[in-house]
Parts: C-alpha cells; structure tokens; sequence
C-alpha cells in the first residue's frame, strides 16, 4: 500500500543525511495486467508492478540536478537523491526551475477516476475470447485477430516538496483494442480496429468494440486505387485529434522559447486558423478516462483554450515558461531534466457564432476523401518543418458511395491546414485522446500506391 | 543418488544474501529454488530475467547545458509457460521474497497451485555462470566511460561547431546517452548467463529558418560496447555533413508525388529492409499470420541479387549483443540469399510456435517485457556494382540519401519518410526535394531491388515493437528500387 507521508519522512531524512535542503519528488508507481488471445486460446497474459520516481534538488547556487529511479524505498531515494545532487553541480542557473506557485493549492477531485480493485483474471479472458470469436465469425473473410489487448491499470500518482507540498491520486483504467486481418482470394489483406477505453472493467463498453471493428473492417473489404491529385478532405474525430497532437509543439511556450516551435511569443493573439476552429485542452473533462488533477510540478490542471475561432489565445506552460513569458501557470509540465509539456486531453469544437448558410453532408459532394485513422505519425511529421506526409486509411466518397482506398498517403502543411479548413460538422464526438467533430479541409494532395 | 532436502513448508524460512550490486554466481542458489518452484507448481517453464540499469543523458541547447537526466533502474521479469499458455509477470523487488512473490502471482493466474506443504521442491540444475561480463571484460566499462563533466564539455564543444557550421540556424541541440545495463537470465532449461551491455549514442538536430523557408533535419551515430566512442566521435564532420544538407534542404521545393525509381543511399537507407522485409521475418509474425512470407522458406521471395543477414556480432554495431534476453549466444543469421528465404528471426517461443530454428534473437526493452523475436544488426549485402552504375541507369528518378523512421502494418504495407532527397536526372543529380513519404508492400518492393553497389554502411537505430523499443543497426549498400510510389505533394 502506497503511503506518501513515509515517503516523504524517508525522502526528508536521506535529504538530510547528504546535506541536501531543497528538493521535490514526482512519482508514477502502478500495477497493471494486460492480456491477448490468438484463435481462442491465451497467448500471453502479463502483469507489471511499475514505479518511476523523478527527483529534483537544488544546489547552494541555485543549480538543479534531476535523477529517476525505479526504486521508491528509503535506499533508492537516497541513491536518486546522491545521483541528482552530482548532478546538479553540471546543472545551468539560467531559467532554472523552482517550485511551482501553485505546488500546495488544492486541486480539483474526480471521484469517478478509479476503482479498488482488478476483475478477475478468468473473466478478462473469457472476455476476450468471446470478443475474438465473435469478430472471426461475423464475416468469412475476417482471418484472424492478431492485435489484440485487454488491460487494466491502477496507478498512484504523488508530488511532494522539501517545503510540505503533498499531492496524490488513483487512477484507474481498463481498455480493449481488437485489430483484424482479413484473407479473401485474388484481394489484398485489409484489416479493421477499434478500441474503448473506460474507469473500469464492468464500465468498458466490449460489446461497442467488437460492433465497431466488424463494421469498421468490412467497411474496408472492398477498395480501389484512386488517382492521385488534390481532393476535398474531411477528417474523423481520431485523425484530426492526432494530426493536432502530432503539431503541439506550436502551444508549447518551452519550445517557443528554445526557437523550436513553429510559433513565437508574438504569434499569440493573430489568426492561425480558420475562424470555424476553437481548441482547448480540458484535462478535467468527464469522457477523459485517467485524467490528472495536477501535473508533474504538483500544479493543478485546468482547462486552456488553445485557439478560440482561429485566433491563437494561449500557450501552454510550465511554471519556469508562465514565469519567463509573464503568463499564467496552465498545469502542462512534464517533470524532467528538462521540463517537457504536453496536452492531456484536447476537445476541438466550431465557432459557436460562425454564420452558416447551410449544414454540409458528406454524402451531397461529389468526390472527396475521408481520412479514417491516420498512420505512422512518428515518422511522417516534421514538427519543427510543420509539414507531414502521412499513411492513412480511409475511403473515397462519391455522390455519397463509399470505398475504401487500397493505400494512400496525405500530405500538407500544418499552417496551411488549419487556415483551409471550410467547414467543421456540429456534432462533436468523444474518444480515448479527446473530442472533436469531423473537419472539413479544402484540397489536400492524396497519393494512392500504384 | 542425490536428493533436495528442501519441501514447501520450509520455503517460507528461506533467506539468501545474494547481492543487489551486482549479478553474480551468488544468484545461482536462489533461482535455482524459484525455477523449482515454477517446476513443481506445474509449469512447463519458467524464466527470471533480471536487470539492472545506470542511464545518462546531457542536452546543451544553443550553448547551454538544458538537462543532464541520470536514470537508475533495476527489476525483474518472470515468465511461466504451461502448454500453449503463457504469463509474464515484472516487479522492481529483487529480493527473495519478492522475486517469490511475483513467481507465485504468475502461477495462480495460470490456474497452477503451489506444491502442498510436505511435497518437494526440487532445484534447478543450472549451468555454471556463463558471464560474458567477466569473460569479455566488460566490467570495466562502466568506469571508463566519460564522466558527466567530460560528457558536458565535449557537447558543448560539439553544439559549438554545429552553430558554426550550419547557417541559418534558428536552434542547435546536441545530445548524448550513455545506458550500461546489466543482465542475468536463469531459466528452467538450465540456463543461467550474466552479460554486461553498452550503448552510447550522439544526437545533433538542427532547425534551420530563412523568412519562409524552413528545415529540420538531425544526425544520430552510435555505438555499443566501447566505452571511448563519445570522446572519440568527430563531432566537425557531423557538423559539416548536416551544413551541407541543411544548406541544400532548407530552400529545396516539395516532392512531386507519383511513381519513381528510386535510389537508397547506405547507411540509414537499410531502414527499408528493416521495415518492408526485417519485421515480416521475425516469428512473431508467423504465429500471427501477419506476413506474406511465412511458407515461403525456400522460396524466392526477392530479386536474384539480393542477400541480407541478421546478427548480433558485428564489433560495436548498435545491435551487437553477446547474448540474446534469454540467455542464447547470439547469432550470424542469413536471411535472405541471391533473393532466396533461407532463415526466420527466432527467440525461444518463436521457434517453437513457429517450428523455426531459433537464432539468438529473443530481445526486449526492459524488465517489463518478454523477449521477442526482434532484429539485431540487419543489412542488405553489398553487391557487384559501383554507386555511379546506379546514378546512370537512370533517366529520371529519387536519391532518397538520408531517411527518417517507418513502419509496417498488418498487411505488409510499409512507409517511411525522407529526409533528404534529390531529383535524378539522365543520372545526375538536379535539385533537392522534401517532404517524401515511400509506400509500398513488401512482397512486391523486394523483387524491384535490382541493383546494389558495393558499398555497405550500418547506422544505428531504434525499433519499437511487441517487446518495447530496443537498439537496433540497419544497413545496405547504395541501391535501386525499380519503382516506388513516392507521396508528396
């Protein structure tokens, strides 16, 4: 059992002993338990006990020397406490980090963010295994499941400070992705997916997941070429949701000030975007399954709007970057040498006062694509270029038929992107990374294979 | 006759002093009762994996020195296999106890009930300790790697240079890890082996703006096993080599998109074996019928002039191990020869559910994982032309000379991006181009390599992949791609 004040007693005590007065202390400490299937049998199930705890101290000089370790007991703190001390003495003074100013305000609770204990170990895998075999027999060309997962996690997250901050929460989760291959004579393998992510075992929605991934693949079973050229693009929820993940660095004050943003400090308050588009991160959201109330700095999160009607209206910060731009403390940090930042659950939405003449439906244009899920984002962004070249999977819609293309690149510009949106659907949808509506993006240059 | 004394009941009173500092023959006693347990619980087999991990990483940004992050670790994995069933339980508790611990959560979610008390435990016979550490001398490494004062000094001296160098420079980072990890692996079969490993990398990234035109481009060398390479790494030319390919991206216009024949430079450009054909080879997935290779041993499956290997043996390549995870010498695996499948890339699992020879292959991230069948040191071999005899048998194409990272889905298709590329044309270079994506499927790419030059180079590499991200070499010699469908713009 987790205990944060013997924690803290131990970290104040090896802190003493090595002569060290200023120090803070981040920690992920988990239990988890995933498992997959192969044709009806178990393939692997495992389980992991995790802990990565993240010390910082202060030298004399004001210096800053950071250590992770795995090992939370008395002994390892001390040694992570050693190790960051040594290091401190390298450390830069420049822009070095103190506390956050907010490390000891009260954060917001969510009750609902966790659950005591896992399920039993045989009902995840009978459920699993219904789940599979459901999916191989809903179609003769569905040949087998073989990316598959079901898991939960229960973690305890904690920040505590040589100067009495103490924060923590339990979250936990459970989650299921089934991913397909399909065989059919004279065609090419197609696959299909799909994944939930929920508190709990008896919260997650399976029955959603096996739907989702029949539908989802059978939609993909017949498929063509297409030319390559320029069409209308009509992005999903997901793949708008990881296009924008995949160019955060463009809220990211960290990466501003280092010049390694495609925004500046000046860039704030011009229009970035078309006026369709707003962008917030809203950590606390209810569909945000193992949200956190306070991020690596022990600094309550919040929600942040991003860019409001194009206009970009904030960045966001740790409290070394609110400080250095003079601008509020947003909640991003991720606790490390180097602070990183990162969103945590973005929620995309339309101008609520764009004036419309009429609603579009995707089944009324002519010929455009629709970009399903987006592939390879680690490869084919070049966030500090701003320009992608990306793999997707998706159809091509003709006077309102659907056919899935064989395979295809999309690729673009960010800025450019956001600025050619023409139009953003009014119904918003939840998913595992945020939510957002279907957004409508004028010429984009698709390449099709052949 | 000999007989273990040792039954259920008194398990509870055991108490060993191995060391936490080191994985020494100290072990041998300890593990030996916990396999035995696995054993007489039930289980067909049963490994313990152990690690121990020291990693540090300095980044100088523009001058300064942004972060030095140390990173100690050390856990354990338990793997328990019943019949076709498997269980791989972690734990960061390398005591005794908690070793126990995890062994006996891995046997009650596999449905294995501990022996009664009065029933035995027998022991493990292992092996004598194998430890390549001691026998390679590998554990001096540590010691004589760059202190983080001399680690510091040299990549600000490196950043130094590479602002220098490079015009246009918006930001300049320069950045380097050390990891030494330390293993031991102690399984049913009888094996227990200790190796010690060593990897350095070095990392400069570059970010390049003039009014409108921008470009982001890096360089990451690395090593394994030689505790001077950070030191000894010529920081100038790297420096130099990115100027120039900053200086030719930075205004360079957006790939046309379309089908082309394709030149791959060395080095890095083995990325695309590694993608289109390495993953496609490896067991794992033959047990899922997720490659279009998997009866085709035997077969001719690429052009006539193609052969490529897998090993882990090659001095210093980032993918060279003594021994794979699971305690396996590693191997010199020939893959592919004159466009015939000769060979898989097995771990212990592999071979067995895929009924292949297993190759020293098993290979993981971390405690965290069960080994994998993954790749280690994988190259196209050099062929009988000369780089030039490429450039001029072609009328119009791609020099793709320095690739960025890709993938392989479940269907065999494959991408990866370019980094730097050039226009061809009547086999001379014209004009250089970005933002290129390569597409394409495996089993159709393979057969339109029909050209490789003589001229092999390896670069380092990271794979992410069932078993986590691990540290991998590709390689191959300059060569052509009859046609590929090239997404741009």
């Amino acid at each position: 059992m987790f205990d944060l004040k013997s924690l803290s007693e131990s970290a104040t005590q090896a802190a003493n002993t090595l002569g060290i007065e200023k120090f803070d202390i981040y920690g992920n400490i988990s239990d988890d338990l995933s498992l997959r299937v192969k044709a009806g049998t178990l393939e692997q199930v495992s389980s992991h006990q995790r802990a990565n705890v993240l010390v910082r101290v202060w030298s004399a000089k004001k210096s800053i020397g950071v250590a992770t370790t795995t090992d939370h007991s008395a002994e390892g703190l001390r040694a992570a406490l050693g190790v960051a001390a040594e290091a401190a003495i390298y450390g830069s003074t420049e822009n070095a980090p103190d506390f956050s100013p907010e490390a000891n305000t009260p954060c917001v609770k969510n009750t609902e963010k966790s659950v005591a204990k896992f399920t039993e170990f045989s009902v995840l895998l009978n459920s699993l295994l219904d789940a599979e075999k459901r999916v191989l027999n809903a179609h003769p060309a569905i040949e087998s499941v073989p990316y598959n997962s079901l898991s939960e996690s229960m973690r305890t997250r904690f920040y505590l400070n040589s100067v009495g901050a103490q924060k923590t929460e339990q979250i936990s989760t459970a989650s299921v992705y089934l991913y397909t291959k399909t065989n059919e004579q004279n065609k090419k393998p197609r696959s299909g997916h799909d994944a939930q992510v929920a508190v709990s075992f008896p919260l997650l929605n399976l029955e959603n997941c096996v739907q989702n991934t029949i539908s989802n693949t059978l939609s993909h079973l017949n498929y063509k070429k297409i030319q390559s050229g320029n069409y209308l693009t009509v992005f999903s929820p997901e793949a708008l949701l990881s296009l924008i993940g995949a160019f955060q660095g463009m809220f990211d004050a960290q990466k501003i000030l280092d010049s390694q943003s495609l925004s500046k400090a000046e860039t704030l308050g011009s229009q970035i975007a078309s006026d369709w588009l707003t962008v917030a991160d809203d950590p606390l959201n209810l569909a945000h399954v193992g949200g956190h109330s306070f991020d690596g700095e022990g600094t309550p999160t919040r929600i942040t709007t991003l860019i409001e009607n194009g206009i970009l209206k904030s960045f966001m910060h740790s409290s070394v970057t609110a400080r250095r731009m003079n601008q509020q403390l947003t909640g991003h940090a991720n606790m490390g040498a180097k602070i990183t930042l990162g969103t945590h659950f973005m929620h995309v939405s339309r101008n609520p006062n764009k004036k419309i003449l009429a609603e579009r439906n995707i089944k009324d244009e002519k010929a455009l694509i629709y970009i399903e899920d987006l592939q390879s984002l680690h490869a084919g962004v070049n966030a500090n270029q701003g320009s992608f070249s990306l793999p997707f999977s998706g159809w091509i819609i003709e006077n309102g038929v659907k056919t899935s293309i064989e395979q295809a690149t999309v690729a673009g510009d960010i800025l450019k992107l956001l600025k050619e949106i023409v139009y953003i659907d009014k119904k918003e949808t939840p998913t595992h990374s945020g939510i957002a509506p279907e957004v409508w993006v004028g010429a984009l240059s698709i390449t099709c294979e052949g | 006759m000999t007989t273990s004394a040792l039954i259920m009941k008194d398990f509870s009173t055991l108490a060993f002093n191995q060391s936490t500092e080191s994985f020494d023959s100290g072990w041998q006693k300890p593990l030996s009762v916990l396999l035995g347990l696995g054993r007489a619980a039930g289980a067909d087999f049963v490994e313990i994996f152990l690690e121990k991990r020291n990693f540090i990483q300095c980044l100088i940004e523009t001058g300064n020195v942004s972060a030095i992050s140390p990173s100690l670790s050390r856990g354990a994995g338990v793997r328990i296999s019943r019949g076709s069933d498997d269980c791989y339980v972690s734990t960061t508790d390398l005591t005794f106890k908690g070793l126990g611990d995890a062994l006996k959560r891995g046997l009650s979610i596999l449905g294995l009930q501990l022996p009664s008390a009065h029933f035995f435990i027998p022991e493990l016979n292992l092996e004598p300790l194998r430890d390549y550490g001691t026998l390679k001398n590998k554990n001096k490494w540590l010691a004589e790697c760059p202190n983080t004062k001399q680690m510091t000094d040299y990549l600000l001296s490196a950043n130094a240079s590479l602002r220098k160098k490079v015009g246009h420079v918006q930001s300049a980072m320069s950045s380097a890890f050390r990891d030494h990890q330390e293993v031991l692996v102690a399984s049913t079969e009888g094996i227990f082996a200790r190796d010690v490993r060593l990897i350095q990398r070095m990392n400069a990234q570059v970010v390049c703006v003039d009014g409108v035109h921008r470009a982001a481009l890096g360089d990451g060398p690395g090593a394994s096993g030689n505790p001077h390479f950070l030191l000894n790494f010529d920081a100038n030319k790297s420096a130099e080599e990115l100027a120039e390919s900053s200086g030719q991206m930075l205004r360079a216009d957006y790939v046309q998109a379309g089908n082309y024949p394709v030149i791959l430079a060395n080095h890095f450009g083995g990325v695309i074996f590694h993608e289109a054909c390495g993953h496609l080879l490896e067991t794992t997935q033959i047990e899922r019928k997720t490659t279009p290779f998997m009866d085709m041993k035997g077969e001719l499956i690429a052009h006539e002039g193609l052969s490529a290997w897998d090993e882990g043996l090659t001095p210093e390549a980032f993918g060279s191990i003594d021994m794979d995870d699971e305690g396996m010498p590693a191997q010199r695996t020939l893959l592919i020869e004159n466009g015939i499948l000769r060979n898989f890339i097995a771990d212990r699992a592999g071979a067995i559910k895929a009924k292949m020879p297993r190759t020293g292959s098993g290979r993981r991230q971390n405690y965290h994982f069960s080994a994998a069948s993954r790749m280690r040191n994988t190259y196209i071999a050099p062929g009988k032309y000369k780089k030039e005899e490429l450039f001029s048998s072609l009328d119009k194409g791609l020099y793709c000379k320095k690739l960025g990272g890709g993938s392989v889905g479940p269907t065999g298709e494959f991408n990866f991006a370019v980094q730097e590329a050039y226009l061809i044309e009547n086999g001379r270079i014209v004009k250089p181009v970005k933002g290129a994506t390569l597409i394409g499927e495996a089993k159709e790419v393979m057969k339109n390599i029909s050209m490789c030059a003589d001229d092999i180079g390896l670069a380092s590499g990271f794979c992410g992949s069932i078993s986590g991200s691990i540290y991998v070499t590709v390689g191959q010699p300059h060569i052509k791609v009859d046609s590929i469908t090239v997404g741009g713009r």
